[in-house]
């Protein structure tokens, strides 16, 4: 089997070294916007719960990219394997330079959420808030990994990726995930999904990646798309 | 005494819990919630008047800071924080029926949905607003809500979801709800509930935010 084909047959599962993690402090500094969090005492607790990091050792990434005789990309519609998604045009139009698409899954694992309710529960709020806030970046953060690593293993062939995106935003429908996961190993990565379509463990993302020759990144464009509870704008805002 | 009433609400508004809280720093070092309700009530304030004049005002400003997006997760979390540490020193007063909530609500996160943490602020928010909660968790199917009807005789019930799936279950818990308490207010709210889908699924109320659920008790539900 050439190189290429085996890129295209495999389904890519990536364990992440915790250690080799950093987020960085202001990042999760942004969800706490009252000036009172100003402090080198709120400082050292950041600190403390990011050093939590290093005991988690699920955190994982993956993906599958399909040979592009098994994708079309119409305007606003992706299908795979015959399999229709329908992304709308604001995500479809992103994939218009791309061949392929890359499924991808990415998780913190279940420690975060665990260890975030159970601060909860003891009385510590803002250090069980800050796990949960660490435990939706970690997951991003492995979702960045997971970008390099496309990167890296496609750079022989000259191919690129687009940005990742994911069923619940820019009106591309949540419930789609089904669709999604049928398409991948079962319990890829670790992450299940509920009959609502919730990923467990909760602090897990999943989605596409166009990719191709000449498939590039964009900046995240927040005034196209009207979602004002979505996660990306209040970041980027 | 409005003074003491007046640093127990800014206690709980700024998530002051007590002494030792670091938490905001400016009040470092001085006494918080905690303290302050066991002074006023030493002192022979009426628990009710520390209830309603301190610890209920200071989560309605928060409630009303969150609405209108000058407060943020955290600090209601830590406003909430504060106001149950000092409520330790309210609750024997409700036994001793000097003081009443003013009613019960019944609240979860729909069938298929783990979020918490939106249901908790309700939570905080409405019981801050001197409301009896029954908080029913996550993922509750329709039967549940109804035998806690059934078991606790709420005033309200509250429905919660974070996701364009999971909202969809709201539609067959208020069906299963009305069915056996046609008259039984059902409020839903959560980041993708809309006005017309809760027009559309019947619910009584739509709350953009916590805020606007304790607003909607307040005003219209007469106590059992």
């Amino acid at each position: 089997m050439n190189p290429e084909d085996k890129i295209f047959q495999t389904a890519f599962e990536f364990p992440i070294d915790s250690s080799l993690i950093s987020l960085p402090k202001e990042l999760i500094k942004g969800w706490f916007k009252n000036e009172a969090y100003n402090t080198e005492e709120f400082s050292s607790i950041i600190d403390n719960s990011l050093q939590k990091i290093n005991r988690y050792n699920n955190i994982k990434c993956g993906f599958k990219l399909f040979p592009p005789r098994e994708v079309e990309i119409h305007n606003d519609s992706v299908v795979i394997q015959g399999i229709e998604f329908d992304t709308g045009n604001i995500i479809t139009k992103r994939f218009r330079k791309s061949d392929t698409i890359a499924i991808f899954v990415s998780t913190a694992g279940k420690e975060p959420e665990k260890e975030s309710k159970e601060l909860m529960n003891k009385g510590d709020i803002i250090e069980g808030y800050l796990l949960d806030v660490i435990g939706s970046e970690l997951a991003e953060e492995a979702g960045n990994i997971l970008e390099s690593k496309i990167t890296e293993l496609l750079s022989p062939f000259n191919m690129h990726i687009t940005n990742r995106y994911s069923p619940g935003y820019c009106n591309w429908k949540v419930s789609e995930q089904k669709k999604l996961f049928s398409l991948l190993p079962e319990k890829f990565c670790g992450v299940e999904l509920t009959e609502s379509s919730l990923l467990i463990p909760i602090k897990s993302i999943s989605g596409f990646i166009g990719v191709g020759k000449n498939a590039n990144k964009e900046d995240y464009q927040c005034s196209i798309c009207d979602i004002d509870y979505c996660f990306k704008r209040n970041k980027n805002e | 005494m409005d003074k003491i009433l007046e640093r127990i609400a800014v206690c709980v508004e700024r998530g002051k819990v007590n002494a030792k809280s670091i938490f905001p720093p400016d009040l470092k070092g001085e006494d918080g919630a905690d303290e302050l309700t066991f002074q006023a009530i030493s002192s022979g304030i009426s628990p009710a008047e520390v209830l309603n004049r301190g610890l209920i005002e200071g989560m309605r400003r928060i409630g009303e800071k969150f609405r209108q997006n000058k407060a943020f997760v955290p600090d209601v979390l830590i406003a909430s924080k504060a106001m149950n540490t000092a409520m330790n020193h309210i609750k024997p007063f409700f036994l001793t029926n000097e003081i009443q909530s003013k009613g019960k609500v019944v609240i979860g996160t729909v069938s298929g949905d783990l979020h918490d943490i939106g249901k908790n602020i309700l939570g905080m928010i409405i019981r801050g607003g001197g409301w009896e909660v029954i908080d029913l968790g996550v993922d509750v199917s329709p039967e549940k809500f109804v035998a806690s009807i059934e078991n606790d005789s709420p005033n309200a019930v509250c429905l919660s979801a974070l996701l364009t799936t999971t909202m969809l279950n709201m539609e067959k818990i208020i069906s299963e709800i009305k069915k056996a308490y046609p008259r039984l207010p059902v409020l839903v709210g959560g980041a993708p509930v809309t006005q017309e889908y809760a027009d559309s699924i019947y619910a009584d109320f739509y709350s953009p935010d916590p805020q606007c659920a304790l607003d909607f008790l307040n005003n219209s539900i007469t106590q059992k």
